[in-house]
């Protein structure tokens, strides 16, 4: 046994000497790690050809959508579609690789490349790959199906999937827009219900102007929409159908109901009605029609929302003096102040994400939209002019919608209301195309993701 | 006989006991090593993100690169790759409705790579492209060249003899030096040392950031940062790029983005312009020390920007 151990005993050491040389080598060699902690805040380059077509009819089309599309984008402010005129690859043969070099030469990080035909049962088929222009790979390849009549739609859908495929985050372009058309003079201001596309196009009214409107909120389920009108001279909330055109009013109150919104799961409506000099928080359930209390004491409280999960209620109330924002749970308690700046704030609107309450402030005179967390923290600042107020979220809760009065001349003229989004970074601030005056915009959800969609 | 017996005996006992008290902590010796503090010296050609503040030397400028490099046999383009043929609708909507395309290169990939590694670039043209949409000859990083270039072209023309002096790093008018930034701490060493200093860590880190685009606005963008392994070619050009975490790749829809965005950023910047006007191909790193960066980790960390 003796003289086995030796030679054992010997290997052993030999074996662990071995491993120390090689670790400590390891040690030696170990690759660099470098932080990039620095980068740019700049739209990304995009190509996007105008989708080919066999025959003129088709080619129009692909004209149309690409221009959709790129429109879409460069309003989004993370994209900067590069100008047609500069494509050195002027045709691309549908389902091969371009030519990756000759869109590196311009500087496009992402290509999209499609084509449209149009089918013998007269649909049309839209479709198209998104490229990696410096990873060299197809990212995305989608098909679509429309009457020719959908055409805005299809183009809609296809930015959100390339918005999504590039920013991780759901697009928000198929959807649309309720808001109050203005008219008239200031003293006969006419005030009609009306819808859109996010890009303002296809506007529809949808009340005759009669009776005011005001305050228009989407179903986050159901093709309907909430809002204020002064049927009869009594401000009451109305419930209105998008594809009937029928509206009621919202349960039997006796005094005057006012800032209406959707619970989430959109059972609900959450508003406020006037009680003597006081305001408070009342939910409604639409279906067995049971209303609740949400707040006592001698305040106005008012402008409620839900948050995305339902739990909580964000509200302004000058309970504390001024007015201020406040978070409740959904059963009224707990009610606790998140706005501390200087000023006052009002309109308080959770983000579809639940991380953010945009809110409209009023300091020194000038009005501002801002956003903080919903604990109160992080408050930051986002538009400032002469009157902004009332958000409203892009669906991905990546974009806000408000209305922007610029004051007039003198003599009363000149002055406008309109609609402008900013992104959640405060950067690209920017009117949307509506027909005329236009105030109190509501951003819709998804449309392809809404049950009556499907 | 007896006597002498007895004191040798009590001699080793003593002269063991003591062997054994004087070596008995032995093992409890400690050796401590001291941190180890890079020192390095820097010339202003090793430095880019450098404040003015440096002293006038005498050195001799640094050899002017070529701009035109003696270029490799170019090897053609690879041809446009026939795609799988499209399969017949498989769901409907209503108008308009959505289906996926196939997409072999969306199909999870355990090491998405972005060029094939191939050190000698082969002149052989591609016979029969698979049906694929990603090719399997990519470009080699030098063919880039063969392709005509604003930048190269503008490089070409600032060689141009002009009537403003030549810019000569070693006779710049550094200005002002009175507000000197300084590091107020050393870098703590990691290993026996990685092998690039600073200067060309931080000469890496500058090309890229110009080219990184940050997921502002992007929902826990605090959360997305993004590890990359980078491998590189001895003329400094992008060999492959690995991401690191290639299951929240697959699931993540943001990492993904994120992760697609810091890619393109590594091989968009491996060409450029240097702060002399002169053209890079490749990222200037030490040729002569390949074997330090041939295998570079890279973490993207937005936090600072956000």
């Amino acid at each position: 046994m003796k003289t086995l151990a030796k030679p054992v005993l010997q290997g052993l050491m030999v074996l662990i000497l071995t491993l120390f040389s090689v670790s400590a080598f390891a040690q030696g060699r170990e690759e660099p790690h470098i932080v990039i902690d620095q980068g740019q805040v700049a739209p990304m380059p995009i190509a996007i050809p105008s989708f080919t077509g066999t025959n003129d009819a088709e080619s129009r089309y692909g004209r149309d959508i690409a221009s959709v599309i790129s429109a879409n984008l460069e309003r989004s402010g993370l994209f900067a579609p590069a100008d047609q005129r500069s494509f050195i690859e002027r045709e691309i043969e549908f389902g091969s690789a371009p030519q990756f070099g000759s869109w590196r030469l311009i500087r496009v990080d992402a290509l999209l490349n499609g084509r449209v035909v149009m089918q013998e049962d007269g649909r049309l088929r839209v479709e198209f790959f998104l490229w990696d222009v410096y990873g060299e790979q197809s990212m995305l390849g989608l098909q679509f199906f429309s009457t020719p009549e959908g055409w805005r739609r299809v183009a809609h859908l296809i930015t959100d999937a390339v918005y999504e495929r590039l920013t991780g985050e759901s697009g928000y372009f198929d959807t649309r827009i309720v808001f109050i058309a203005e008219s008239g003079r200031a003293t006969a201001r006419v005030k009609r219900l009306a819808i859109m596309d996010q890009d303002g196009a296809n506007p529809i009214m949808l009340t005759d102007g009669a009776d005011l409107v005001l305050t228009p909120r989407f179903s986050p389920t159901e093709q309907e929409v909430v809002f204020l009108s002064y049927f009869n001279n009594t401000p009451r909330v109305y419930l209105f159908n998008i594809e009937s055109g029928e509206q009621e009013v919202v349960g039997d109150f006796p005094g005057m109901t006012f800032a209406p919104r959707f619970s989430p799961d959109g059972d609900q409506i959450i508003m406020s009605l006037i009680e003597g000099r006081d305001s408070h928080i009342y939910t409604m359930d639409l279906r067995t029609g049971q209303r609740r209390r949400l707040t006592s004491g001698p305040d106005l409280n008012t402008a409620p929302c839900f948050s995305p999960d339902g739990r909580f209620i964000t509200f302004e109330s000058d309970r504390g003096g001024s007015q201020q924002i406040y978070v409740m749970d959904r059963d009224g308690g707990n009610p606790h102040r998140i706005s501390f700046g200087d000023g006052r704030y009002g309109t308080p609107v959770w983000s579809p994400r639940g991380d953010l309450i945009a809110f409209t402030k009023i300091y020194n005179g000038r009005f501002y939209i801002g956003v903080m967390r919903p604990d109160g923290s992080g408050e930051r600042l986002l538009t400032e002019s002469f009157l902004d107020e009332g958000p409203t979220w892009s669906p991905n809760g990546r974009v806000l919608m408000f209305t922007r009065q610029t004051p007039g001349r003198a003599d009363g003229s000149g002055n406008s209301t309109r609609i402008w989004s900013v992104d959640l970074t405060g950067y690209n601030e920017r009117p949307i195309l509506t027909p005329g005056d236009a105030s109190d915009p509501a951003w819709s959800p998804l449309i392809s993701r809404m049950p009556w969609a499907q | 006989m007896r006597l002498s017996a007895l004191l040798s005996a009590i001699f080793h006992i003593v002269l063991l006991v003591a062997i054994m008290t004087t070596f008995a902590n032995t093992s409890r010796f400690d050796v401590s090593v001291p941190e180890n503090i890079p020192v390095e010296l820097l010339t202003l050609g090793d430095v880019t993100n450098v404040s003015a503040a440096i002293e006038r030397t005498e050195e001799e400028p640094p050899a002017e690169e070529e701009v035109v490099e003696e270029q490799p046999e170019p090897e053609p383009e690879p041809q446009p790759q026939q795609m799988a043929a499209l399969p017949d609708p498989v769901m409907e909507l209503p108008p308009p409705e959505a289906e996926f395309l196939p997409d072999e290169t969306t199909e999870p990939e355990p090491e998405p790579e972005v060029v094939e590694p191939e050190p000698e670039p082969e002149p052989e043209p591609v016979a029969a492209p698979p049906p694929t949409v990603r090719p399997n000859v990519r470009p080699q990083p030098p063919e880039r060249e063969q392709e005509f270039s604003f930048d190269q072209a503008a490089a070409l023309i600032d060689r141009a003899p002009r009537d403003e002096p030549e810019f000569d790093l070693n006779n710049l008018d550094l200005g002002d030096t009175t507000n000197v930034q300084t590091a107020d701490q050393a870098r703590s060493a990691v290993g026996l040392g990685t092998g690039l200093t600073i200067s060309q860590e931080d000469a890496l880190k500058a090309d890229i950031q110009r080219c990184w685009i940050v997921p502002a606005g992007a929902r826990d963008a605090e959360n997305l940062q993004i590890e990359l392994r980078v491998h590189f070619n001895p003329d400094g050009t992008v060999r492959q790029v690995e991401i690191l975490d290639s299951i929240r790749y697959n699931t993540d829809g943001f990492y993904r983005a994120a992760a697609d965005s810091a890619r393109r950023a590594v091989i968009q910047c491996q060409t450029g312009t240097r702060f002399d006007g002169s053209y890079r191909q490749g990222y200037d790193m030490p040729r002569d020390q390949y074997e330090t960066w041939r295998t570079v980790r890279l973490t993207f960390d937005p936090r600072e920007m956000l």
